[in-house]
């Protein structure tokens, strides 16, 4: 059982919050990484991933320019313009390295762009749109303690591509991430225990953080299912 | 692993907030919830106890949307490839 030392800061009990709603995520996991065919799996999963990827940056930004707007009467906004602009600065780009990841596989960039993101997606994106616009952009960080807060696992990267038999470039942008989100994830809770949040705020990034959770399950959940469905009309 | 009470307590706390009655109750006063289910707190993790009773209503509720979140709190290692990124 994991332990949080200095568990009574905002980033340790947010992380508590968000390890009590991990598990059926872990299980939606667990189910893609054992599926019989790692390469459809991994593909599919990358698919949907772009399609979260895609909104980043755009999604940072708006909460940016919110923060922004109401930072000359709110201090906890104020304390939010600075992180938000160079986080949406150094995930820019990210989205073309996922394509790029899929396209030296043979996934056509056109492919993808023209298919209609699901419903998923834009539950979990949208969420996020909605606390930042209308209740507060501090909102978000619940959603990126989530994302950040748990990075791929590099080895278990390399066992998956082992398994898979594909090549390095459909796991870089990932394997990427397994180093780039360690160093994301500490700054992120840095900045949780220096903001003004109050039991409200803290609420807040509960309740985001465990709407990302049950965000990221329905998406897996699906590709499995998408999954369960082709190989049961091929076999 | 966990002991079979710490499982045990876990699923008597599952129950407990996944019924909205007895979330409200464990939410104004959980040592005593958690008692009258039937269930030791020496039992509970610390992390999960500690994390549960931080949380606002609205939270326990939406962690009792989850499914089966609470009866593995924790004991999943949750360390997959499959991870999203921003």
């Amino acid at each position: 059982m994991a332990t949080w030392p200095g568990s009574s800061s905002s980033s340790s009990v947010l992380r508590c919050k968000i390890a009590l709603a991990l598990p059926p995520l872990v299980a939606a996991q667990r189910r893609l990484d054992q599926h019989p065919e790692p390469a459809a799996a991994w593909l599919a999963f990358l698919g949907v991933l772009y399609g979260a990827v895609r909104a980043s940056v755009p999604l940072l930004e708006t909460a940016r320019d919110r923060a922004r707007n109401l930072s000359p009467a709110d201090p906890l906004a104020a304390g939010l313009v600075d992180y938000l602009r160079r986080h949406a600065e150094a995930e820019r780009g990210h989205d073309e390295w996922l394509l790029q990841d899929l396209q030296s596989v043979g996934v056509a960039s056109t492919e993808l762009l023209s298919r209609p993101p699901s419903g998923a997606v834009a539950a979990l994106i949208g969420a996020q749109y909605y606390w930042v616009l209308h209740y507060h952009p501090v909102c978000i960080l619940g959603h990126l303690m989530v994302i950040e807060g748990n990075p791929p696992n590099r080895r278990r990267l390399q066992d998956l591509r082992s398994r898979s038999g594909l090549p390095a470039s459909a796991f870089r942008t990932m394997l990427e991430h397994a180093d780039l989100d360690i160093d994301h994830a500490a700054e992120l809770a840095d900045l949780l225990d220096r903001l003004p949040l109050s039991p409200i705020h803290n609420e807040a990034l509960g309740l985001s953080a465990i709407s990302t959770v049950a965000g990221l399950t329905r998406l897996l959940k699906e590709v499995g299912d998408r999954l369960a469905a082709t190989r049961g009309t091929t076999t | 692993m966990a002991s079979e009470n710490t499982l045990i307590a876990l699923a008597q706390l599952d129950g407990l907030i996944r019924d909205p009655q007895s979330r409200q109750q464990f939410h104004e006063d959980p040592y005593a919830t958690l008692q009258n289910a039937g269930a030791e707190l020496g039992d509970v993790p610390s992390a999960v106890w500690q994390a549960l009773t931080a949380m606002t209503l609205e939270e326990l509720g939406a962690i009792a949307n989850l499914g089966v979140a609470l009866v593995e709190a924790g004991l999943l290692d949750g360390d997959l490839a499959w991870q999203f990124v921003v």
